[in-house]
């Protein structure tokens, strides 16, 4: 089972580092290939209905949906960090947390990710504000319980005692203990801008120019009435594959030992 | 007891204040300018002004905001832009369509979910409860979307069974609804498992595990009248707080979805629709009402339930 982890990882990691690369990209986009044809030596996972290199689409959009995964799942679990910490600092954080907290559970995440994408002129920008403006509610809560699990602990209490303010209190102790829920919750909510991403990706919603695992399973869709199953074995297996590895990831680092008391 | 009632009250307006203004202030934010759209680019700057002024466009956003919600009280939605439509109407058809798609794959979810929770808890840990728990983690992992292509690839293509329609959903005959309805209520009913069945197991666990439960065994009580006669009665307002939370996030992600995948004219389909064609009246009562509804649901959960439902339950997210 760990061999397959890293496996997968390895593979996840080549596809991020690759899909920046001009000829990835060019082969990807390339429609001069046979029209949906079954894998072969030339094209590893077959071609789409418009001759396009399935292989490459695929690599592409693995890594296109790991690197902006990460990158939201990590700015949205950033700004729960730092409400959930201000939640525990003060008073009025608590009470400003919770209302932005109520406000943005109150609002349907798909409908405020059409709505911004309307406001904002079909902008790209539309669903990673959407996913950081809606996604932070949960890793903000469940931070704000474990440094109050945490602050009642016996050596938060000798630190305090020790003369260590409330800021290094909470940077030495209370956020290194609390990464049982930081780290797994990046890696949840790196899950959640994919999957999001995909959904809008295949209601049409995402940019036209990227190559996306919504954008994929759209045309595997298409390809699917016309009786071609590749590009969903493909697309879908990749995206399954993905999710499920970053749904482990998340699950081992629950379960990690925090760091050794000091 | 009273004073409670009225300060949930008082945030739950407030609440929905907020979420109206917010909704309101998206679309606003996007319509550009209607009397340009109107009259065209070749209109003088004089008839832009005056129909600015007619249409209000000229005052404050907060006044036009306080005109949208004494509309939305006086229940007058407007008519649509595109074709002049009442819009009241076309979101109630469209809103009946949508039911007829995701209650069925709801209900059926839910039922399998507990079902199944039911028999594989005769034996925790048996084959039945860890196959149970691979295919609700399976079934996460693929999400909604390629649950919906997996079903119609399994009941709707030549390569699999081919044996329904998946374009041409139709409410006016009942066979042919029944004929359209297996690919999406076999995707719907597997995303519902999926999402609830960690929860639903754990619920039923524990109380099966509670101290009342010997009692009953003791006066010789067999599993199943234990399950259907007591345990499940005992975990209804859990059970129905769990799925007042979690239903609003469901509905609105499996009708955008799945009125995509399978054409069928309902209420994420038009949302779609709207958006596409700017149609601003449509768009401004769609979202509001959605959002006005959603907010009332989680309120409603979370007055049941309180934070231990609000806080652990997973959102829609495909």
């Amino acid at each position: 089972m760990g061999r397959l982890i890293r496996l997968l990882l390895g593979l996840y990691l080549l596809a991020a580092l690759a899909s920046p690369l001009p000829a990835l990209r060019e082969r990807a986009r390339d429609t001069s290939g046979p029209l949906a044809a079954a894998p072969s030596a030339e094209h590893w996972l077959g071609t789409t209905r418009n001759g396009q290199d399935l292989a490459a689409r695929v690599v592409l959009a693995s890594g296109q949906a790991a690197t902006q995964g990460l990158a939201l799942g990590l700015a949205t679990t950033a700004l729960g960090v730092l409400l959930g910490a201000l939640a525990r600092a003060h008073a009025l954080g608590r009470h400003g947390m919770q209302a932005l907290a109520t406000l943005a559970d109150a609002l349907p995440f798909y409908l405020l990710a059409l709505a911004l994408g309307h406001a904002l002129g079909g902008s790209a920008w539309a669903l990673p504000l959407a996913i950081v403006l809606s996604q932070w509610t949960l890793t903000a809560r469940l931070l704000a319980i474990e440094l109050q699990r945490i602050e009642s602990s016996g050596f938060v209490a000798a630190a305090q005692v020790a003369g260590l303010g409330r800021l290094q209190r909470l940077r030495h102790h209370l956020l290194p203990h609390s990464r049982a829920v930081i780290l797994p919750q990046a890696l949840l909510t790196t899950v959640v801008a994919i999957k999001a991403e995909v959904l809008l990706g295949f209601l049409g919603l995402g940019s036209p120019e990227t190559v996306s695992f919504g954008l994929l399973l759209a045309e595997a869709g298409r390809d699917l009435l016309a009786g071609s199953v590749n590009g969903l074995i493909a697309s879908g297996g990749a995206l399954a594959g993905l999710v499920l590895l970053l749904s482990h990831l998340a699950s081992q680092l629950a379960r990690a030992p925090g760091p050794p008391l000091r | 007891m009273i004073t409670r009632l009225l300060l949930g009250g008082l945030r739950l307006a407030l609440l929905m204040l907020a979420v109206s203004f917010t909704g309101f202030a998206l679309v606003e934010a996007g319509a550009g300018d209607p009397a340009q759209a109107q009259l065209g680019r070749q209109a003088s700057a004089a008839d832009l002004q005056a129909l600015r002024s007619t249409l209000g466009l000229d005052r404050p956003l907060a006044l036009r905001y306080l005109d949208h919600l004494g509309q939305l009280l006086r229940g007058e939605l407007g008519q649509s832009l595109v074709d002049g439509a009442p819009i009241a109407a076309r979101l109630a058809e469209a809103g009946r369509v949508t039911a007829s798609l995701v209650l069925p794959g709801f209900g059926l979810g839910l039922l399998l979910t507990l079902g199944l929770a039911g028999l594989a808890l005769r034996h925790p840990g048996g084959w039945l409860d860890r196959g149970c728990g691979l295919l609700s983690a399976a079934a996460l992992g693929l999400g909604a979307v390629l649950l919906a292509l997996g079903a119609q690839w399994l009941l709707c293509s030549p390569a699999g069974l081919d044996a329904c329609p998946v374009r041409g959903w139709s409410l006016q005959s009942g066979t042919d609804y029944l004929r359209h309805l297996p690919a999406p209520l076999l995707a719907l009913a597997l995303s519902v498992f999926a999402a609830q069945w960690p929860a639903c197991r754990a619920l039923l666990a524990e109380a099966l595990a509670a101290p009342w439960q010997t009692g009953l065994q003791a006066r010789g009580c067999g599993y199943g009248r234990r399950l259907w006669r007591h345990t499940l009665p005992a975990l209804a307002p859990a059970l129905t707080a769990r799925l007042l939370y979690s239903l609003p996030p469901w509905l609105v992600g499996a009708s955008l979805l799945f009125e995509q995948a399978y054409a069928v004219p309902g209420l994420g389909l038009t949302l779609q629709q709207a958006l596409a064609a700017s149609d601003q009246p449509l768009l401004l009562a769609l979202i509001t009402l959605t959002a006005l509804g959603y907010a009332a649901l989680q309120a409603l959960a979370g007055a049941l339930a309180g934070p231990r439902v609000s806080t652990l339950t997973p959102s829609w997210a495909g």
